[in-house]
């Protein structure tokens, strides 16, 4: 059949196009919204499921990595270990305000491990470090971008957003609790919004944090995974003290520490998007119907029927929607690719859910908008024709 | 059989002492392959009743048949389908879809009809041919003239093989000899497919090319024998209050603007008269 939708929206390239971009931004609007929030919820709980480890024991009461507080001694690593018949490993995690520059924003040291001097107004940028076993990797960084993943003495390594908002590249230092830290790798996936996580062996963190004694967690690797609910509730019941979580309970806790406080902001500004693009197109479509009354009343006089009208409303705004979803995929990578490089901080991650889900709200935005002038086409005398 | 027959039909639109009678018990049958053209002066009906007989319009009373079925019993669902198929239509100002090519257009009406892909395209490209539009096929009514518009326009009313084709002031846009060429084209092509017609103007250039000319006025056909012409613009008039005595002979007219005319230079229009009537 003659395709009169789609000969009516070529037919006017100027409407079509600014039509096309209203759709193609509230894709961008929502696709984005929803990767940053894909993106963050993917870091709040990958780096916890991805440690390799099985159970993590914190100190009683403890739930979180960065909201509570939780010491333990060393001792109780092999107390673990015998209980759960797995491997035990300790884990160090503490935040502090590394010294990043100096105040005329250059290097905070000369050469290699010597300091400048103490500035404290130099830039500052919070972190998180966590000093890991690194002969297992229990804990380390589960991906690296550069560099060999080996730490030496007084090295670290931070994660992208860190090194890439403080102009920091491998072999730059920094200095975190008095001590001057060499970065030795770059890894990804770890920047938590406020702060970014960085990784250190643990002795070394230890020593630097001269808490040689204590560790804030222990991670359990297990020869049978198969075990685990019954091992947590023993390591509660045996050791004093303690608080042990499967590692993926203990990640979702973690993660909603951002999925509860981001969530509900994204979706309103996507919901917000999509109700643009519904308005958009659902004007685009309205004032496009009304210039074409007559043509519709011509169509309805020589027999289309009121469905066959509708059809045509729908098919024309199908096309904006969709030719709208196909652009806005495009200005959404194409948008990330700049946000990413000018505003280290933005992360999204996009995967086929974000896609059909902006499909689908596309194709209803379509099925809204052109609902709009269907009671204006039902209405449509077609005596109207005859007037010349 | 008739083609189309209305029977004793009435249109009042509004009610009360608001309510104008637009038709007013009107009867017309129309045989297969004939041509009847409708006159009258504006406001007579001639639309009204045009849009009746196609099913656009429900008469107040009265009932309208095409090939035997009463399209006035039909639900309002069911028209659409009456006049795709049994109707073509022919407007005063075209009517056709601005973003379409001239073969699109006429596609469009066999689409509309159930013919789809191939078939549609054949049949259009072979009508618009016939009608002497084939180097036009793809251009789009913005670059078409008024008698290749009006052409597209009737290969659109025939396209789906209709039982009779209704035309509204079919060459109210037109020039005079490009809307007689165009009437005639129209006659050729019906007669050779003994289709009916059914053409409302006002245009007295065109009563040459139908079989049977009929005056609507006050919603009533008239006898036309009893008619006298206006002699300032041709059209048949009853001898009504617009009149004037000029060398002891009274002129009637069909408006006061045609009896002022006359009274301003009589002695011209009576010899332009008598020269169109030699």
């Amino acid at each position: 059949m003659v395709s009169v939708a789609r000969k009516n929206l070529f037919a006017e390239k100027t409407r079509f196009i600014v039509s096309v971009s209203g759709v193609a931004f509230s894709v961008l609007l929502i696709i984005f919204l929803f990767g940053i929030y894909n993106a963050f919820s993917v870091i709040a709980t990958a780096y916890l499921n991805k440690t390799g480890a099985e159970i993590i024991v914190a100190q009683e009461g403890a739930r979180s990595m960065s909201h509570t507080f939780s010491i333990l001694d060393r001792s109780k690593i092999g107390l673990v270990e015998g209980i759960s018949g797995g491997k035990a490993y300790g884990l160090v995690s503490r935040t502090t305000n590394a010294q990043v520059t100096e105040e005329d924003g250059s290097k905070i040291v000369d050469f290699p491990g010597r300091r400048k001097g103490e500035n404290v107004e130099g830039k500052k940028s919070e972190i998180s470090i966590i000093g890991f076993d690194t002969k297992s990797g229990i804990g380390g960084p589960w991906v690296m971008l550069d560099g060999s993943g080996i730490l030496g003495k007084r090295e670290i390594i931070v994660d992208r957003v860190f090194a890439n908002r403080n102009d920091l590249k491998i072999g730059d230092q920094i200095e975190a609790f008095g001590t001057v830290l060499t970065i030795s790798g770059i890894t990804d996936k770890n920047n938590m919004l406020i702060y970014s996580r960085a990784f250190m062996d643990l002795n070394e963190a230890q020593d630097m944090l001269s808490e040689k004694n204590t560790v804030n967690f222990i991670l359990v690797k297990l020869p049978d995974s198969m075990q685990t609910d019954a091992i947590v509730e023993k390591l509660e019941k045996e050791i004093d003290g303690i608080s042990a979580y499967k590692m993926n309970e203990f990640a979702e806790i973690n993660g909603e520490e951002i999925t509860d406080s981001f969530l509900p902001i994204i979706l309103v500004i996507a919901i917000i998007g999509f109700l643009t693009g519904s308005v958009v197109i659902g004007m685009t479509i309205y004032t496009s119907t009304i210039e074409k009354i007559r043509e519709f009343g011509v169509l309805k006089a020589i027999g289309a029927s009121n469905k066959t009208l509708f059809l045509i409303v729908f098919e024309q705004s199908l096309w904006y929607a969709m030719v709208g979803l196909a652009g806005g995929i495009i200005l959404t990578l194409v948008v990330t690719k700049v946000a990413q490089g000018t505003v280290p901080i933005i992360i999204a991650e996009y995967n086929l859910t974000i896609y059909l889900m902006a499909f689908f709200s596309t194709l209803f935005m379509s099925a809204i908008a052109s609902f709009i002038p269907i009671r204006r086409i039902s209405n449509i005398d077609p005596a109207m024709v005859f007037k010349a | 059989m008739f083609v189309l027959n209305l029977h004793k039909i009435k249109k009042i639109y509004g009610e009360g002492e608001t309510a104008v009678k637009a038709i007013d018990g009107v009867n017309l049958h129309v045989n297969q392959g004939e041509i009847i053209l409708i006159m009258g002066p504006s406001g007579s009906g001639k639309t009204t009743l045009l849009s009746i007989a196609g099913g656009i319009l429900k008469p107040t009373e009265g009932k309208v048949s095409l090939k035997g079925t009463t399209i006035t019993e039909l639900d309002e669902r069911d028209l659409p389908r009456v006049r795709i198929e049994n109707i073509g239509f022919i407007f005063q100002s075209f009517n056709l879809l601005a973003s379409l090519t001239a073969l699109e257009n006429v596609e469009l009406a066999a689409n509309l009809a159930g013919i789809k892909g191939e078939e549609a395209s054949k049949k259009a490209k072979k009508i618009l041919e016939d009608l002497g539009l084939g180097q036009r096929l793809n251009a789009v009514p913005a670059n078409l003239s008024g008698g290749e518009k009006q052409r597209v326009a009737i290969a659109r009313a025939l396209v789906n093989n209709p039982d009779i084709i209704l035309a509204d002031e079919p060459t109210a846009n037109l020039d005079s000899s490009m809307g007689h060429e165009v009437m005639n084209q129209l006659r050729s092509i019906t007669k050779e497919r003994t289709k009916s017609v059914v053409i409302v103007s006002h245009d007295q250039r065109i009563r040459d090319i139908a079989d049977r000319v009929l005056w609507l006025e006050d919603g009533k056909f008239k006898e036309l024998g009893k008619m006298i012409a206006d002699p300032v613009c041709g059209m048949s008039i009853e001898k009504g209050r617009y009149r004037v005595r000029f060398r002891d002979k009274e002129y009637f007219f069909c408006s006061p603007g045609c009896k002022k005319e006359f009274e301003q230079k009589p002695l011209v229009i009576l010899k332009n008269q008598e020269k169109s009537k030699a």
